[in-house]
């Protein structure tokens, strides 16, 4: 892994989002946000005039989209890696991105934690979709991307316990007794985490639990 | 009504081609309603003609067959008057045979015997002495030793004071020399008595005719003449050329222009003429002819007239239905004016939804989410959670209102991706099997896109509300130029004309579609039966008739 110092141009043409994308990266030990831009024109002259490790790039932004700047940065800065920061889930969106050069795609409201690996994976030349990202396409690229972090990283401790309790076989009254919570508490804890896993159904997590050696798996 | 000819002239201008039909087949029918006409009434008239030619020539016939049977009784009592005074001489008493019956006395006015000296000896009743040897018909006897009868022109008796037709033979004594004649007086009215019974009419004429030219008998009219020289007449010319014959002319007596008919009589030297009125014939085939022609005035007026008529209802539809195009144009000018400012106004409420509110609660969820290092465990994590949770629903709120208002990232990924996108999610919710192919060469105009995503969407969305469908099928292409979009699917199915019908006075869901399409120029087609699944098919052209508006979907970007 890259000891270096990550340098990010961080290009979003909403200025809270990027306030807020902006604290959260300098909460990363070893990254720093070089330059921030608001659309693609400004973000291509800023990775011209830095020449940042990453790009992280907003899809939807004034005069030159994130997908078009992405396949602009590269063919002129191809040591540049693009990690997409989108509002977009569907498949489609990722593949362009991807196909447009893109060496990761984010969701907008990806947790620290989780733009910290993608910042780190890109950066050692692998691939990162969030799980979040929807489709068979991105299952594709995961396994062929071969992303080391386990998604169960992804989660607070809190969250994991959930899980597990989930993937037991208890129900939500249940674990809302034995942790002491509300039931309503429990099912905000599991819709996050189901949403950080982008996994959408209790089936699907128990699968995932069992996988991730969470529980056993019964035969 | 406006006149006529106003509403004509008006039409005319507004559409001649349809105009030049009207006329050209009403000139046509009204040159065949004359053609009709005119051969009918010269059928008629050759009709009357022949017939009157052949009355005429019958009547001629008769004429001459009475002549010759008047004469021959004439002929027969002269002889037998003759036979008797050869036998009985001076003593013979004509006034007794006539009396007996022995002698037809209705044929002459007077019968009377001659001695060679013209002296009348005989007759059949009292005379004065009289003698008869200047007369024509005692010149011929006297000179021709013949058995011939001589009929003689006429002239006024000196015994009757009557103009008559004298009738004769000659007498000869027993030694063969000239001893006198025998002769008859005949009234001319024994000929023209004709005349009544072949009824000829008012204007009728017969004429009893010598070869010499002179008329023996003659009646026109009511009228009996006699005597006229007719040579230099027409029959007289024609009779010269054929011995029958038939013409029309006359006229020179009393200015009536006859059919005539003449024939010349094979024993005697005597031409008999009928003539009958040409105005008397033809009057009946002129009132005829006058009414052919008034039917057929009648009939080129009324068709004149129904062609104005219809000329004048086809030019007040045209202007009806003018009126309804203008007014359609209007209702449609300002449907689209409303989806225009409809569109719009969604886009504004799109942009800052997802500008402001969108944007917002994505910075709150960012900013939430650095506390969780803070949280970890604990009330505080839970609250977290809530709170993330909360923030997160509103987000899927705020993208649901965009997807309702203007899909994301149709101007940017373009309307494959963003479709293939929005049915992807659908099925995922409604556990469809789904299936798109999209084969479209580039990118469309953003409008079109708009439209065809917008069809999409709401035919997913009736599949989903109504269906019960297991696979939906969308697929994109170009065909023949055209843009085709068609959304299958394999549930339920319905009448596709009754939801027609509901949806015109309730529901907007069919009927938006089908605005929509046609705005630019397209066409929708509903597929489906109960049971049969559905299919919408979206057909639009590349570039609508009237070319793209310039300020048409103003470039936006989120």
């Amino acid at each position: 892994m890259n000891t270096a110092t990550i340098r990010v141009v961080l290009a979003d043409d909403h200025t809270l989002v990027r306030n807020g994308i902006r604290a959260l990266l300098e909460k990363i030990q070893g990254v720093e946000v070089v330059a921030e831009a608001a659309d693609g024109r400004e973000a291509l002259e800023l990775i011209e005039a830095k020449r940042p490790d990453v790009a992280l790039m907003d899809i939807n932004m004034p005069g030159l989209n994130g997908i078009e700047t992405t396949a602009n940065i590269k063919r002129r800065f191809p040591e540049t890696r693009v990690l997409i920061l989108s509002v977009h889930s569907a498949g489609d969106f990722v593949s362009q991105a991807l196909r447009a050069g893109a060496s990761g795609y984010l969701p907008k409201d990806a947790t620290p934690m989780e733009l910290e690996f993608a910042l780190r994976a890109v950066v050692n030349g692998e691939t990162y979709l969030s799980p979040r990202v929807s489709g068979d396409l991105v299952d594709r690229f995961v396994r062929s991307a071969g992303v080391g972090q386990s998604p169960l990283e992804l989660l607070t401790p809190r969250q994991r316990e959930i899980l597990q309790l989930i993937a037991e076989g208890h129900s939500t009254k249940q674990i809302a007794s034995r942790l002491n919570l509300s039931v309503k508490t429990v099912e905000s804890h599991r819709a996050l985490l189901m949403e950080r896993l982008g996994i959408h159904d209790i089936a699907g997590l128990a699968l995932f639990a069992a996988r991730a050696g969470l529980v056993e798996r019964d035969s | 009504m406006a006149p006529v000819g106003q509403i004509l002239a008006n039409y005319w201008r507004k559409d001649s081609s349809a105009n030049a039909a009207i006329v050209l087949f009403c000139l046509a029918l009204i040159g065949i309603v004359w053609a009709v006409t005119f051969e009918r009434v010269s059928f008629e008239r050759d009709d009357t003609i022949a017939a009157a030619a052949k009355q005429n020539a019958n009547l001629a016939i008769a004429f001459e067959e009475h002549t010759i049977r008047t004469l021959k009784s004439v002929d027969q009592a002269v002889l037998f008057v003759k036979d008797q005074y050869e036998e009985h001489g001076l003593k013979l008493n004509i006034g007794r045979m006539i009396e007996n019956g022995a002698l037809d006395a209705s044929l002459f006015n007077f019968i009377g015997i001659t001695d060679e000296r013209g002296n009348v000896v005989l007759g059949r009743h009292e005379f004065k002495p009289t003698n008869v040897a200047d007369r024509e018909s005692f010149k011929v006897h006297l000179q021709h030793n013949d058995n011939e009868m001589f009929i003689g022109k006429l002239n006024l008796g000196r015994i009757t004071h009557r103009w008559n037709i004298p009738v004769s033979h000659r007498i000869n004594k027993a030694d063969g020399s000239f001893g006198g004649i025998v002769y008859a007086s005949m009234d001319p009215e024994y000929f023209t008595g004709f005349y009544e019974k072949a009824d000829l009419g008012e204007h009728g004429a017969i004429s009893l005719m010598g070869l010499d030219g002179i008329a023996r008998a003659t009646q026109i009219g009511r009228k009996g003449t006699f005597g006229e020289d007719m040579r230099g007449t027409r029959v007289f010319e024609e009779q010269a050329k054929n011995r029958i014959g038939s013409f029309l002319g006359g006229g020179r007596l009393d200015g009536v222009v006859r059919f005539l008919s003449f024939r010349t009589l094979e024993q005697y030297p005597l031409i008999v003429t009928v003539g009958t009125s040409e105005a008397d014939i033809m009057a009946p085939f002129h009132e005829r002819e006058r009414r052919y022609y008034l039917t057929a005035g009648f009939a080129s007026t009324m068709i004149v007239i129904i062609a104005a008529f219809i000329m004048a209802a086809l030019s007040r539809r045209k202007r009806a239905l003018e009126v309804l195009e203008q007014s359609m144009q209007r209702v449609q000018a300002l449907s689209e004016r409303v989806m225009k400012i409809q569109r719009e106004e969604r886009e504004r409420i799109a942009r800052e939804l997802h500008d402001e509110l969108g944007q917002t609660l994505t910075a709150l969820k960012v900013n939430l989410q650095m506390l969780e290092p803070y949280c970890v465990g604990g009330e505080a994590e839970d609250h977290l959670t809530e709170a993330l949770m909360i923030t997160g629903r509103s987000l899927d709120q705020v993208r649901g209102m965009m997807l309702d208002l203007r899909p994301l990232g149709l101007e940017d990924l373009g309307l494959a991706v963003v479709l293939e996108s929005h049915l992807a999610k659908q099925a995922e919710a409604a556990g469809w099997h789904a299936q798109f192919e999209a084969t479209l060469p580039g990118r469309l105009h953003p409008e079109l896109e708009m439209a065809c995503f917008r069809v999409a969407q709401e035919a997913l969305t009736n599949v989903m509300r109504h269906s019960h469908a297991k696979q939906v099928r969308v697929t994109l292409g170009m065909d023949a130029g055209e843009v085709q979009l068609s959304v299958r699917d394999d549930g339920t199915g319905f009448d596709v004309a009754a939801i027609f019908d509901a949806s015109r006075t309730g529901g907007f869901g069919l009927i938006g579609m089908q605005e929509r399409v046609r705005q630019l120029g397209g066409r929708l087609a509903i597929h489906s039966a109960p049971g049969r699944g559905t299919e919408v098919r979206a057909s639009f052209p590349c570039e609508p008739a009237g070319g793209w508006e310039p300020d048409a979907n103003a470039s936006t970007h989120a």
